[in-house]
């Protein structure tokens, strides 16, 4: 379960401040599927990236599962992130000397897993990927490298997937194949927050809230 | 993924940045290895030399007068015999091969010879060097060429010397020196001839040059041995022969002079040319340590990413480095040092050596940029997705 309670972030520059949240509580159970929606500069990513804890709060409170995200080091953020959390990037952020199996095996040796490359081609067979598992990202199309983020996130058996508008770029059998296996993930107990725009992921969704603000209202579920 | 394969693949796939930073380490430890061989065998060469040359350090009486010293070739003054041993036995210092002499110009068969008494030599307790100069044994002479040719002597032959008989060892080769009609015998059997027992009148010695090949050339060997054996020797004065030795000494001594000076420059300019191919590395790599750290990687592995490539770029420069500066060594050295170039050789303690600080030296040089990988925020470095 994730909990925030009144969860602040103001991100300063120089004399400019941008409040991105303001007080924003939320709590997604166990198991849900939850989209977040807001226009462009609305918080969407900043939200996602403080239940990663890749980012602190200026103010208020997030805990996962009971761990309070605040009181936990460096290193047992780290370790959260690497057992409880995958991460899919907007910007699919694959490492480009790596090919597609490597790049989703990646992720295992955070755990320090051996080699997890069959386990990767298995999720890339799932996501349709399975016969450019040998090419390099820069030879992939757009929808082929957020599918291969995909498979990364899910290769160390998160407990959570949070996605970043993990369809923002894609055609629609893209964007089909990428929510098939986010409602597979639901279905198998795992919780899923989606930061998008796409009406098909409201249609999936538990809950879905808006960003406005800096802070979560109810929507359309 | 092992880190090790992340690292071969990095380096795979930016090829120019490793390349630049291999020519960096590989410039440090081929000069390094370069300088280090050459100056090795100056001084194989030059100690060489020296031994060739013979004993440079004369010990005369003290009262001894030089004009006449010089013009004679030998003091008429007389000193112990006790102080060879006791310079033998002088610690901490490098002098071996000590040659205790009596030695007189006498008239023998109506014509003036030299009469030495020669005791073989002595050597301090921890030397083990072969002697470098002839003994001969109580009761034999050996008899210069010139008195041999002109009374008929040959080896084998007994002759008188002042009421004492002696067994001719050998007649020397001509020298075209003094040594011609000079009659050698023991020390002990001459100083009994002469009357002068348990006196001598010279004492030689071979002085290493070690202050020169230490590089202190602050120090005037001659100064330093007159220092050192003021205290032992009271009578005694002390010469050094200057010699070809000592110049090439003196030469390689300045060579190091110039090593000293350039390599640390050079180890400086390489590990900042290396700390910035690293750096450039790290800002290349920020999207993909932010990955790694959402991913869940931890600060070892990451800072293991960062020196694991520094180690292989130092193993790498080193092995090319010691066949560079090798062969820098072998084809210019000789031109360059005025060596022979046989004489040239891989030190190879000094290149296993390099084999070992080249990755850490590298690794050092990076360490900065690879500490800064460490730190740097996940969330910071994936900005670009902040909205």
């Amino acid at each position: 379960m994730i909990v925030l309670r009144n969860v602040t972030k103001t991100y300063v520059s120089g004399r400019r401040k941008v409040v991105a949240l303001n007080g924003l509580t939320l709590q997604v159970e166990r198991g849900e599927f939850v989209v977040i929606r807001g226009p462009s500069g609305s918080g969407k990513t900043t939200l996602l990236m403080i239940m990663a804890a890749m980012l602190q709060p200026s103010g208020g409170s997030v805990t996962v599962d009971g761990h309070n995200l605040h009181e936990m080091s460096f290193r047992e953020k780290t370790d959260f992130r690497a057992q409880t959390i995958g991460f899919v990037f907007q910007m699919f952020h694959l490492v480009p000397y790596l090919n597609v199996v490597e790049n989703v095996a990646l992720a295992a040796g955070a755990l320090g897993h051996g080699d997890a490359r069959a386990h990767a081609r298995e999720l890339l067979r799932q996501l349709g990927m399975e016969e450019r598992a040998l090419h390099m990202p820069s030879e992939l199309s757009v929808g082929e490298r957020q599918r291969v983020a995909m498979a990364r996130a899910l290769l160390n058996h998160p407990k959570i997937v949070l996605a970043d508008e993990p369809t923002g770029n894609l055609d629609p059998e893209n964007t089909a194949a990428v929510f098939s296996c986010l409602s597979n993930f639901k279905k198998e107990g795992g919780t899923v927050v989606v930061a998008t725009h796409e009406t098909e992921a409201e249609l999936l969704a538990d809950r879905v809230f808006s960003l406005r603000n800096g802070s979560v209202e109810p929507g359309s579920a | 993924m092992r880190i090790a394969s992340l690292v071969f693949k990095e380096i795979g796939y930016r090829k120019v940045n490793f390349v630049l930073s291999l020519v960096a380490v590989l410039t440090a430890v081929a000069l390094f290895v370069a300088f280090v061989t050459v100056g090795e065998t100056y001084r194989l060469e030059t100690r060489k030399i020296q031994l060739g040359m013979g004993q440079n350090l004369r010990i005369i009486p003290k009262e001894t007068p030089m004009d006449k010293f010089w013009s004679v070739g030998l003091s008429e003054h007389t000193m112990p015999e006790e102080y060879v041993h006791r310079f033998a036995a002088l610690e901490g210092y490098e002098y071996t091969h000590l040659t205790a002499t009596l030695q007189k110009q006498v008239r023998w068969r109506d014509r003036d010879v030299i009469l030495a008494g020669i005791l073989p030599e002595v050597m301090p307790p921890d030397a083990k060097q072969p002697p470098m100069t002839f003994s001969v044994s109580r009761g034999n002479a050996y008899v210069g060429f010139e008195l041999a040719r002109m009374f008929d002597i040959k080896a084998g032959d007994r002759i008188e010397i002042f009421g004492k008989h002696f067994n001719v060892a050998k007649c020397l080769s001509q020298t075209g020196s003094s040594d011609d009609i000079r009659i050698y015998g023991h020390l002990h059997d001459v100083q009994s001839v002469l009357g002068l027992e348990d006196r001598i009148n010279e004492i030689r010695a071979l002085e290493c040059l070690c202050m020169i090949e230490s590089g202190r050339t602050d120090l005037d060997p001659l100064t330093l041995a007159q220092r050192q054996l003021a205290e032992i020797l009271p009578d005694a004065k002390v010469l050094l022969l200057q010699g070809i030795a000592e110049v090439r000494q003196k030469q390689r001594a300045a060579m190091e002079g110039y090593l000293a000076l350039i390599m640390p420059i050079v180890i400086v300019a390489c590990g900042v040319w290396i700390g910035l191919l690293a750096m450039l590395n790290v800002r290349q790599r920020l999207e993909e340590i932010g990955i790694m750290r959402g991913l869940g990687y931890g600060s070892a592995k990451i800072l293991l990413l960062f020196l694991g490539r520094s180690v292989i770029i130092g193993l790498g420069g080193a092995l090319l480095g010691i066949v560079g500066g090798t062969a820098l060594a072998l084809h210019f050295g000789a031109d360059i040092f005025k060596t022979t170039a046989r004489a040239i050789e891989p030190q190879y303690l000094w290149l296993l050596w390099s084999v070992v600080i080249a990755p850490v030296f590298a690794a050092v040089s990076s360490f900065i940029p690879a500490v800064s990988a460490v730190t740097y925020d996940p969330a910071i470095t994936l900005a670009k997705e902040l909205q």
